[in-house]
Protein backbone atom coordinates (compact mmCIF):
# COMPACT_ATOMS: atom_id res chain seq x y z
CA UNK A 1 0.00 0.00 0.00
CA UNK A 2 1.41 3.43 -0.97
CA UNK A 3 1.84 6.13 1.65
CA UNK A 4 -1.03 8.17 0.17
CA UNK A 5 -3.32 5.16 0.21
CA UNK A 6 -2.33 4.39 3.80
CA UNK A 7 -3.11 7.96 4.88
CA UNK A 8 -6.37 7.91 2.93
CA UNK A 9 -7.44 4.65 4.54
CA UNK A 10 -6.59 5.99 8.01
CA UNK A 11 -8.56 9.20 7.40
CA UNK A 12 -11.64 7.37 6.12
CA UNK A 13 -11.70 5.08 9.17
CA UNK A 14 -10.96 7.85 11.67
CA UNK A 15 -13.57 10.27 10.28
CA UNK A 16 -16.19 7.52 10.24
CA UNK A 17 -15.38 6.66 13.86
CA UNK A 18 -15.38 10.27 15.11
CA UNK A 19 -18.59 11.19 13.30
CA UNK A 20 -20.20 7.80 14.06
CA UNK A 21 -20.80 7.08 10.39
CA UNK A 22 -20.50 3.87 8.43
CA UNK A 23 -17.14 3.54 6.70
CA UNK A 24 -19.02 3.13 3.44
CA UNK A 25 -20.44 6.66 3.91
CA UNK A 26 -16.95 8.16 3.86
CA UNK A 27 -14.67 8.25 0.81
CA UNK A 28 -11.79 10.29 -0.56
CA UNK A 29 -14.14 12.82 -2.14
CA UNK A 30 -16.05 13.48 1.09
CA UNK A 31 -15.80 17.02 2.38
CA UNK A 32 -15.57 17.45 6.16
CA UNK A 33 -18.11 20.27 5.98
CA UNK A 34 -20.61 18.09 4.14
CA UNK A 35 -20.11 15.28 6.63
CA UNK A 36 -21.20 17.71 9.37
CA UNK A 37 -17.98 17.97 11.35
CA UNK A 38 -17.80 20.56 14.15
CA UNK A 39 -14.85 22.17 15.96
CA UNK A 40 -14.59 19.46 18.60
CA UNK A 41 -14.74 16.56 16.15
CA UNK A 42 -12.23 18.34 13.90
CA UNK A 43 -9.76 18.74 16.75
CA UNK A 44 -10.25 15.04 17.59
CA UNK A 45 -9.25 14.27 13.99
CA UNK A 46 -6.21 16.58 14.13
CA UNK A 47 -5.04 14.87 17.33
CA UNK A 48 -5.49 11.43 15.76
CA UNK A 49 -3.38 12.60 12.77
CA UNK A 50 -0.70 13.95 15.10
CA UNK A 51 -0.61 10.69 17.09
CA UNK A 52 -0.38 8.54 13.95
CA UNK A 53 1.92 10.57 11.69
CA UNK A 54 3.52 13.11 14.07
CA UNK A 55 2.18 16.00 11.98
CA UNK A 56 0.78 19.05 13.77
CA UNK A 57 -1.50 20.46 11.07
CA UNK A 58 -2.72 23.30 13.24
CA UNK A 59 0.85 24.59 13.57
CA UNK A 60 1.51 23.97 9.88
CA UNK A 61 -1.28 26.40 8.93
CA UNK A 62 -3.99 24.16 7.57
CA UNK A 63 -6.38 25.93 5.19
CA UNK A 64 -9.96 25.47 4.02
CA UNK A 65 -8.59 24.17 0.69
CA UNK A 66 -6.89 21.30 2.54
CA UNK A 67 -10.30 20.35 3.90
CA UNK A 68 -12.18 20.46 0.60
CA UNK A 69 -12.00 16.65 0.50
CA UNK A 70 -10.35 13.85 2.46
CA UNK A 71 -8.10 13.32 -0.57
CA UNK A 72 -6.87 16.92 -0.30
CA UNK A 73 -6.29 16.42 3.43
CA UNK A 74 -4.33 13.20 2.78
CA UNK A 75 -2.12 15.03 0.26
CA UNK A 76 -1.48 17.81 2.76
CA UNK A 77 -0.47 15.30 5.43
CA UNK A 78 1.87 13.59 2.96
CA UNK A 79 3.46 16.96 2.16
CA UNK A 80 4.16 17.55 5.84
CA UNK A 81 5.75 14.13 6.41
CA UNK B 1 -14.63 -0.47 34.30
CA UNK B 2 -18.36 0.21 34.32
CA UNK B 3 -20.73 -2.42 35.61
CA UNK B 4 -24.37 -2.67 34.66
CA UNK B 5 -26.85 -2.61 37.51
CA UNK B 6 -29.53 -5.23 37.84
CA UNK B 7 -31.90 -2.95 39.74
CA UNK B 8 -33.52 -0.79 37.03
CA UNK B 9 -34.98 1.61 39.59
CA UNK B 10 -31.61 2.70 40.92
CA UNK B 11 -29.49 4.98 38.69
CA UNK B 12 -26.09 5.86 40.15
CA UNK B 13 -24.94 9.42 39.50
CA UNK B 14 -21.78 10.14 37.55
CA UNK B 15 -19.24 12.66 38.90
CA UNK B 16 -20.71 15.42 36.73
CA UNK B 17 -24.22 14.56 37.97
CA UNK B 18 -22.99 15.03 41.52
CA UNK B 19 -21.49 18.44 40.61
CA UNK B 20 -24.86 19.35 39.08
CA UNK B 21 -26.52 18.38 42.37
CA UNK B 22 -24.15 20.88 44.02
CA UNK B 23 -25.24 23.59 41.57
CA UNK B 24 -28.85 22.69 42.31
CA UNK B 25 -28.12 23.12 46.04
CA UNK B 26 -26.66 26.58 45.35
CA UNK B 27 -29.69 27.59 43.27
CA UNK B 28 -32.06 26.46 46.01
CA UNK B 29 -30.07 28.39 48.62
CA UNK B 30 -30.82 31.63 46.68
CA UNK B 31 -34.36 32.90 46.02
CA UNK B 32 -35.83 31.76 42.70
CA UNK B 33 -36.03 28.39 41.03
CA UNK B 34 -34.08 25.18 40.81
CA UNK B 35 -31.13 24.51 38.52
CA UNK B 36 -33.33 23.98 35.52
CA UNK B 37 -33.54 24.94 31.86
CA UNK B 38 -36.23 25.56 29.30
CA UNK B 39 -36.44 24.37 25.72
CA UNK B 40 -38.71 26.81 23.93
CA UNK B 41 -40.29 25.98 20.59
CA UNK B 42 -42.09 28.45 18.36
CA UNK B 43 -44.85 26.57 16.55
CA UNK B 44 -46.68 27.81 13.46
CA UNK B 45 -50.04 26.56 14.82
CA UNK B 46 -51.57 25.49 18.12
CA UNK B 47 -51.60 21.79 19.00
CA UNK B 48 -54.63 20.08 20.62
CA UNK B 49 -54.07 20.76 24.32
CA UNK B 50 -55.85 17.63 25.57
CA UNK B 51 -53.86 15.39 23.24
CA UNK B 52 -50.68 17.14 24.42
CA UNK B 53 -51.69 16.58 28.06
CA UNK B 54 -52.24 12.90 27.26
CA UNK B 55 -48.76 12.60 25.71
CA UNK B 56 -47.18 14.29 28.75
CA UNK B 57 -49.03 11.81 31.00
CA UNK B 58 -47.68 8.94 28.88
CA UNK B 59 -44.15 10.33 29.29
CA UNK B 60 -44.54 10.24 33.09
CA UNK B 61 -45.75 6.64 33.01
CA UNK B 62 -43.08 5.65 30.54
CA UNK B 63 -40.26 7.23 32.55
CA UNK B 64 -40.82 6.83 36.33
CA UNK B 65 -37.37 8.44 36.72
CA UNK B 66 -39.15 11.79 36.22
CA UNK B 67 -40.85 11.30 39.59
CA UNK B 68 -37.74 9.94 41.32
CA UNK B 69 -35.67 11.22 44.22
CA UNK B 70 -31.99 11.54 45.15
CA UNK B 71 -30.77 8.84 47.53
CA UNK B 72 -27.40 7.64 48.85
CA UNK B 73 -26.11 4.15 49.32
CA UNK B 74 -25.82 3.72 53.12
CA UNK B 75 -22.67 1.61 52.77
CA UNK B 76 -20.47 3.47 50.27
CA UNK B 77 -22.32 6.83 50.15
CA UNK B 78 -22.59 6.66 46.35
CA UNK B 79 -25.52 8.90 45.34
CA UNK B 80 -28.19 7.54 43.05
CA UNK B 81 -31.54 8.49 41.59
CA UNK B 82 -34.33 6.26 42.81
CA UNK B 83 -37.30 5.79 40.50
CA UNK B 84 -40.63 4.98 42.22
CA UNK B 85 -42.29 1.58 41.74
CA UNK B 86 -45.43 3.13 40.29
CA UNK B 87 -46.19 6.50 38.81
CA UNK B 88 -49.54 8.25 38.84
CA UNK B 89 -49.40 10.91 36.10
CA UNK B 90 -49.83 14.50 37.26
CA UNK B 91 -51.02 17.48 35.27
CA UNK B 92 -47.79 19.20 34.29
CA UNK B 93 -49.18 21.35 31.46
CA UNK B 94 -50.12 25.01 31.93
CA UNK B 95 -52.03 26.59 29.05
CA UNK B 96 -52.11 30.38 28.71
CA UNK B 97 -54.08 32.40 26.15
CA UNK B 98 -52.18 35.57 25.33
CA UNK B 99 -54.45 38.58 24.77
CA UNK B 100 -51.99 41.41 25.44
CA UNK B 101 -51.31 43.73 22.44
CA UNK B 102 -47.54 43.24 22.77
CA UNK B 103 -47.45 39.47 22.26
CA UNK B 104 -43.67 39.14 22.40
CA UNK B 105 -43.39 41.04 25.66
CA UNK B 106 -46.22 39.01 27.20
CA UNK B 107 -44.62 35.72 26.10
CA UNK B 108 -41.27 36.82 27.52
CA UNK B 109 -42.87 37.61 30.88
CA UNK B 110 -44.64 34.27 31.11
CA UNK B 111 -41.53 32.37 30.07
CA UNK B 112 -39.31 34.26 32.55
CA UNK B 113 -41.81 33.37 35.27
CA UNK B 114 -41.75 29.74 34.13
CA UNK B 115 -37.94 29.70 34.17
CA UNK B 116 -38.03 30.84 37.79
CA UNK B 117 -40.67 28.41 38.99
CA UNK B 118 -39.10 25.57 40.99
CA UNK B 119 -40.43 22.04 40.70
CA UNK B 120 -42.79 21.15 43.54
CA UNK B 121 -41.65 18.30 45.79
CA UNK B 122 -44.51 15.99 44.85
CA UNK B 123 -44.44 16.78 41.11
CA UNK B 124 -42.33 15.27 38.28
CA UNK B 125 -39.07 16.94 37.27
CA UNK B 126 -40.62 18.06 34.01
CA UNK B 127 -43.16 20.81 33.36
CA UNK B 128 -44.73 22.27 30.23
CA UNK B 129 -46.27 25.62 29.35
CA UNK B 130 -48.22 26.30 26.15
CA UNK B 131 -48.70 29.93 25.21
CA UNK B 132 -51.45 30.43 22.61
CA UNK B 133 -51.03 33.62 20.61
CA UNK B 134 -53.85 35.62 18.99
CA UNK B 135 -52.43 34.97 15.48
CA UNK B 136 -52.98 31.21 15.89
CA UNK B 137 -49.34 30.35 16.51
CA UNK B 138 -48.07 29.06 19.84
CA UNK B 139 -44.99 28.70 22.03
CA UNK B 140 -44.33 25.45 23.83
CA UNK B 141 -41.85 25.62 26.70
CA UNK B 142 -40.65 22.50 28.49
CA UNK B 143 -38.87 22.93 31.81
CA UNK B 144 -36.21 20.29 32.58
CA UNK B 145 -34.47 19.60 35.86
CA UNK B 146 -30.73 19.72 35.11
CA UNK B 147 -30.19 16.96 37.68
CA UNK B 148 -31.98 14.60 35.27
CA UNK B 149 -31.31 16.11 31.84
CA UNK B 150 -28.64 17.97 29.94
CA UNK B 151 -29.49 20.13 26.93
CA UNK B 152 -29.10 17.35 24.36
CA UNK B 153 -31.07 14.96 26.59
CA UNK B 154 -33.85 17.55 26.76
CA UNK B 155 -33.98 17.64 22.96
CA UNK B 156 -34.06 13.83 22.92
CA UNK B 157 -37.11 13.93 25.20
CA UNK B 158 -38.81 16.38 22.81
CA UNK B 159 -38.25 13.76 20.09
CA UNK B 160 -39.88 11.08 22.25
CA UNK B 161 -42.82 13.43 22.94
CA UNK B 162 -43.20 13.92 19.19
CA UNK B 163 -43.12 10.15 18.63
CA UNK B 164 -45.88 9.67 21.24
CA UNK B 165 -47.96 12.35 19.51
CA UNK B 166 -47.60 10.47 16.21
CA UNK B 167 -48.92 7.30 17.87
CA UNK B 168 -45.65 5.44 18.23
CA UNK B 169 -45.08 3.30 21.32
CA UNK B 170 -41.37 3.59 22.06
CA UNK B 171 -39.74 1.18 24.51
CA UNK B 172 -38.65 3.09 27.62
CA UNK B 173 -35.69 0.76 28.23
CA UNK B 174 -34.11 1.98 24.97
CA UNK B 175 -33.64 5.41 26.50
CA UNK B 176 -32.14 4.68 29.92
CA UNK B 177 -29.48 2.37 31.25
CA UNK B 178 -28.59 1.97 34.91
CA UNK B 179 -24.81 2.02 35.35
CA UNK B 180 -22.28 2.26 38.14
CA UNK B 181 -21.64 2.65 40.98
CA UNK B 182 -18.08 2.90 39.57
CA UNK B 183 -16.38 1.59 42.71
CA UNK B 184 -13.76 -0.47 40.90
CA UNK B 185 -11.67 2.12 39.04
CA UNK B 186 -10.03 4.10 41.83
CA UNK B 187 -6.55 4.12 40.28
CA UNK B 188 -7.91 5.43 36.99
CA UNK B 189 -9.91 8.11 38.81
CA UNK B 190 -6.82 9.28 40.72
CA UNK B 191 -4.80 9.38 37.46
CA UNK B 192 -7.53 11.54 35.92
CA UNK B 193 -7.50 13.69 39.07
CA UNK B 194 -3.80 14.35 38.52
CA UNK B 195 -4.48 15.63 34.97
CA UNK B 196 -7.18 17.95 36.33
CA UNK B 197 -4.94 19.17 39.13
CA UNK B 198 -2.15 20.03 36.67
CA UNK B 199 -4.57 22.06 34.54
CA UNK B 200 -5.88 23.91 37.57
CA UNK B 201 -2.34 24.80 38.67
CA UNK B 202 -1.54 26.05 35.15
CA UNK B 203 -4.58 28.35 35.26
CA UNK B 204 -3.70 29.70 38.70
CA UNK B 205 -0.33 30.82 37.32
CA UNK B 206 -2.16 33.07 34.81
CA UNK B 207 -3.54 35.44 37.46
CA UNK B 208 -6.61 36.16 39.53
CA UNK B 209 -9.83 35.53 37.61
CA UNK B 210 -12.32 38.37 37.31
CA UNK B 211 -15.78 37.71 38.66
CA UNK B 212 -18.88 39.76 38.02
CA UNK B 213 -19.73 40.10 41.70
CA UNK B 214 -22.75 39.58 43.84
CA UNK B 215 -26.25 39.45 42.47
CA UNK B 216 -29.51 40.34 44.14
CA UNK B 217 -30.52 36.73 43.55
CA UNK B 218 -34.19 37.37 42.96
CA UNK B 219 -34.78 36.26 39.40
CA UNK B 220 -32.98 34.67 36.50
CA UNK B 221 -33.50 36.67 33.31
CA UNK B 222 -32.70 36.02 29.69
CA UNK B 223 -32.60 37.53 26.23
CA UNK B 224 -32.47 35.74 22.91
CA UNK B 225 -30.19 36.83 20.07
CA UNK B 226 -30.69 35.18 16.70
CA UNK B 227 -28.32 34.99 13.77
CA UNK B 228 -30.06 34.19 10.51
CA UNK B 229 -28.54 32.00 7.81
CA UNK B 230 -26.64 34.85 6.11
CA UNK B 231 -25.23 36.28 9.36
CA UNK B 232 -24.24 32.85 10.66
CA UNK B 233 -22.51 32.03 7.38
CA UNK B 234 -20.62 35.35 7.57
CA UNK B 235 -19.60 34.60 11.16
CA UNK B 236 -18.37 31.12 10.21
CA UNK B 237 -16.37 32.59 7.28
CA UNK B 238 -14.71 35.12 9.56
CA UNK B 239 -13.92 32.39 12.11
CA UNK B 240 -12.36 30.31 9.31
CA UNK B 241 -10.14 33.19 8.21
CA UNK B 242 -9.12 34.51 11.62
CA UNK B 243 -9.06 31.43 13.89
CA UNK B 244 -8.51 28.74 11.27
CA UNK B 245 -10.78 26.32 9.46
CA UNK B 246 -13.45 24.64 11.62
CA UNK B 247 -12.48 26.79 14.59
CA UNK B 248 -15.87 28.41 15.12
CA UNK B 249 -16.07 27.36 18.79
CA UNK B 250 -12.76 28.99 19.86
CA UNK B 251 -13.74 32.07 17.80
CA UNK B 252 -17.07 32.38 19.64
CA UNK B 253 -15.37 31.93 23.01
CA UNK B 254 -12.80 34.62 22.16
CA UNK B 255 -15.57 37.00 21.05
CA UNK B 256 -17.47 36.54 24.32
CA UNK B 257 -14.27 36.96 26.34
CA UNK B 258 -13.46 40.21 24.57
CA UNK B 259 -16.89 41.56 25.53
CA UNK B 260 -16.32 40.46 29.14
CA UNK B 261 -12.92 42.19 29.23
CA UNK B 262 -14.57 45.39 27.93
CA UNK B 263 -17.14 45.16 30.73
CA UNK B 264 -14.44 44.75 33.40
CA UNK B 265 -12.43 47.56 31.84
CA UNK B 266 -15.48 49.89 32.14
CA UNK B 267 -15.87 48.88 35.77
CA UNK B 268 -12.29 50.02 36.29
CA UNK B 269 -11.24 46.95 38.23
CA UNK B 270 -7.84 45.30 38.10
CA UNK B 271 -8.90 42.81 35.48
CA UNK B 272 -6.30 40.17 34.82
CA UNK B 273 -7.93 37.07 33.35
CA UNK B 274 -11.40 35.86 32.47
CA UNK B 275 -12.18 32.20 32.95
CA UNK B 276 -15.13 30.88 30.98
CA UNK B 277 -15.93 27.26 31.76
CA UNK B 278 -17.19 25.88 28.47
CA UNK B 279 -19.28 22.76 28.51
CA UNK B 280 -18.40 20.09 25.97
CA UNK B 281 -20.45 17.03 25.11
CA UNK B 282 -19.17 13.57 26.05
CA UNK B 283 -22.10 11.83 24.36
CA UNK B 284 -21.43 8.66 22.44
CA UNK B 285 -24.47 9.12 20.20
CA UNK B 286 -26.40 6.28 21.84
CA UNK B 287 -30.17 6.31 22.29
CA UNK B 288 -29.92 5.47 25.99
CA UNK B 289 -28.22 8.77 26.80
CA UNK B 290 -31.50 10.61 27.32
CA UNK B 291 -31.21 10.96 31.10
CA UNK B 292 -28.54 12.56 33.28
CA UNK B 293 -25.56 14.74 32.40
CA UNK B 294 -23.13 13.69 29.72
CA UNK B 295 -20.86 16.70 29.44
CA UNK B 296 -17.70 18.06 30.94
CA UNK B 297 -15.86 21.36 31.11
CA UNK B 298 -12.98 23.10 29.41
CA UNK B 299 -11.81 26.12 31.42
CA UNK B 300 -11.17 28.66 28.63
CA UNK B 301 -9.22 31.65 29.92
CA UNK B 302 -7.77 34.78 28.39
CA UNK B 303 -5.78 37.76 29.57
CA UNK B 304 -7.10 41.33 29.34
CA UNK B 305 -3.86 42.46 27.74
CA UNK B 306 -4.07 40.14 24.75
CA UNK B 307 -4.74 41.47 21.26
CA UNK B 308 -7.56 39.96 19.22
CA UNK B 309 -5.10 37.77 17.28
CA UNK B 310 -3.33 36.63 20.44
CA UNK B 311 -6.62 35.75 22.08
CA UNK B 312 -7.78 33.73 19.09
CA UNK B 313 -4.50 31.86 18.98
CA UNK B 314 -4.68 31.21 22.70
CA UNK B 315 -8.24 29.84 22.53
CA UNK B 316 -7.40 27.55 19.61
CA UNK B 317 -4.31 26.36 21.54
CA UNK B 318 -6.29 25.75 24.74
CA UNK B 319 -9.01 23.90 22.84
CA UNK B 320 -6.44 21.67 21.14
CA UNK B 321 -4.40 21.00 24.27
CA UNK B 322 -7.40 20.23 26.45
CA UNK B 323 -8.56 17.71 23.88
CA UNK B 324 -5.06 16.26 23.55
CA UNK B 325 -4.64 15.81 27.31
CA UNK B 326 -8.24 14.52 27.51
CA UNK B 327 -9.05 17.07 30.20
CA UNK B 328 -12.86 16.94 29.73
CA UNK B 329 -12.87 13.15 30.10
CA UNK B 330 -10.42 13.30 33.03
CA UNK B 331 -12.56 15.89 34.81
CA UNK B 332 -15.68 13.78 34.45
CA UNK B 333 -13.86 10.75 35.86
CA UNK B 334 -12.04 12.67 38.61
CA UNK B 335 -15.36 14.10 39.86
CA UNK B 336 -16.37 10.54 40.78
CA UNK B 337 -13.90 10.85 43.65
CA UNK B 338 -16.09 13.61 45.12
CA UNK B 339 -19.20 11.51 45.49
CA UNK B 340 -18.61 10.43 49.11
CA UNK B 341 -18.60 14.15 50.08
CA UNK B 342 -21.71 15.75 51.60
CA UNK B 343 -23.81 17.88 49.24
CA UNK B 344 -23.04 21.24 51.00
CA UNK B 345 -19.32 20.57 50.44
CA UNK B 346 -19.95 19.76 46.78
CA UNK B 347 -22.01 22.96 46.53
CA UNK B 348 -18.96 24.95 47.62
CA UNK B 349 -16.70 22.97 45.32
CA UNK B 350 -18.93 23.73 42.33
CA UNK B 351 -18.38 27.48 42.93
CA UNK B 352 -14.61 27.28 42.54
CA UNK B 353 -13.17 29.39 39.71
CA UNK B 354 -12.15 26.31 37.80
CA UNK B 355 -15.75 25.22 37.50
CA UNK B 356 -17.65 28.50 37.93
CA UNK B 357 -15.42 31.34 36.69
CA UNK B 358 -16.50 34.59 35.06
CA UNK B 359 -19.28 33.36 32.79
CA UNK B 360 -20.37 29.94 31.64
CA UNK B 361 -20.42 29.14 27.91
CA UNK B 362 -22.14 26.28 26.12
CA UNK B 363 -22.55 25.48 22.43
CA UNK B 364 -24.87 22.74 21.23
CA UNK B 365 -23.65 22.26 17.69
CA UNK B 366 -25.68 19.15 16.92
CA UNK B 367 -29.47 19.04 16.92
CA UNK B 368 -30.92 16.08 18.83
CA UNK B 369 -34.42 17.20 17.88
CA UNK B 370 -34.21 17.80 14.14
CA UNK B 371 -37.79 17.23 13.05
CA UNK B 372 -39.44 20.01 11.02
CA UNK B 373 -42.71 19.50 12.91
CA UNK B 374 -43.67 19.01 16.55
CA UNK B 375 -47.14 17.92 17.69
CA UNK B 376 -48.27 18.23 14.08
CA UNK B 377 -47.23 21.88 13.79
CA UNK B 378 -44.29 23.39 11.92
CA UNK B 379 -41.36 24.26 14.19
CA UNK B 380 -40.34 27.84 13.47
CA UNK B 381 -37.65 28.03 16.13
CA UNK B 382 -36.06 26.09 18.99
CA UNK B 383 -33.79 27.49 21.66
CA UNK B 384 -32.56 26.74 25.16
CA UNK B 385 -32.78 28.98 28.21
CA UNK B 386 -30.66 27.77 31.12
CA UNK B 387 -31.05 29.02 34.67
CA UNK B 388 -27.58 30.03 35.84
CA UNK B 389 -26.45 29.24 39.40
CA UNK B 390 -25.65 32.27 41.64
CA UNK B 391 -21.98 31.71 40.85
CA UNK B 392 -21.02 32.67 38.15
CA UNK B 393 -24.49 34.19 37.62
CA UNK B 394 -24.03 34.72 33.88
CA UNK B 395 -24.15 32.26 31.01
CA UNK B 396 -24.10 32.24 27.23
CA UNK B 397 -25.86 29.29 25.64
CA UNK B 398 -25.69 28.79 21.88
CA UNK B 399 -27.52 26.22 19.80
CA UNK B 400 -27.51 25.62 16.07
CA UNK B 401 -30.87 25.21 14.43
CA UNK B 402 -30.38 24.27 10.80
CA UNK B 403 -28.22 27.00 9.28
CA UNK B 404 -29.04 29.50 12.02
CA UNK B 405 -27.50 30.23 15.41
CA UNK B 406 -29.49 31.04 18.55
CA UNK B 407 -27.69 32.70 21.44
CA UNK B 408 -29.32 32.99 24.86
CA UNK B 409 -27.82 35.28 27.48
CA UNK B 410 -29.00 34.22 30.90
CA UNK B 411 -28.14 36.02 34.15
CA UNK B 412 -29.25 36.54 37.73
CA UNK B 413 -30.64 39.91 38.69
CA UNK B 414 -28.14 42.59 39.54
CA UNK B 415 -25.02 40.88 38.24
CA UNK B 416 -24.82 42.97 35.08
CA UNK B 417 -26.35 46.34 34.20
CA UNK B 418 -28.16 47.30 30.98
CA UNK B 419 -25.13 48.94 29.33
CA UNK B 420 -22.96 45.92 30.08
CA UNK B 421 -25.64 43.61 28.81
CA UNK B 422 -25.71 45.55 25.54
CA UNK B 423 -21.94 45.07 25.16
CA UNK B 424 -22.33 41.33 25.59
CA UNK B 425 -25.49 41.04 23.50
CA UNK B 426 -24.01 42.87 20.54
CA UNK B 427 -20.64 41.10 20.57
CA UNK B 428 -21.49 38.08 18.40
CA UNK B 429 -23.86 39.87 15.96
CA UNK B 430 -21.13 42.51 15.44
CA UNK B 431 -18.57 39.80 14.78
CA UNK B 432 -20.82 38.59 11.95
CA UNK B 433 -20.67 41.99 10.23
CA UNK B 434 -17.88 42.77 7.73
CA UNK B 435 -14.93 44.51 9.41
Amino acid sequence: MSKTAEIQDFLNKEVAMILRLKESDVNENSSLNDLGINSMAFVELLIAIENKFGVQLIQAGITQTDLSSLKALALRIEQEL
Amino acid sequence: MTTRQNNPRRFYLSGIDWIVQGMQYNCQAAPGGDYQFLIILHLAGTPDTEKLRGCLNKLQTMFPLLSGKLRRNWFNLAPYWQAPRQTVPKNILTVVDIHEPDMEQACHQYLTGFLNTPFKADMPKLAAMLLILPDGSSRLALSFDHCLFDAAGGEQLVTVLNDLWRGAEPDASDFMTAEGPWLNEWRHQFTCGRTVNRSELAIRKQGIPSVLGRNSGDTNRYILIQLDEADFAALARRADIEAGPMMLTPFLVATIQEALHRIFSRRGGSNSICICPMTVSLRQGRRDELFFNRWSIMPMYSSANNTHEERLKQQVGLFYNYMKTKLPYSLSKACLLCRPLPLPVIARFSQKPFSAGTAAIALLSQMEFDSATLLGEEVKELYHVPRIPPSPGLGVFMNRRGSRLNITLSWTDGIINDDELEILASAIPQAAKPT
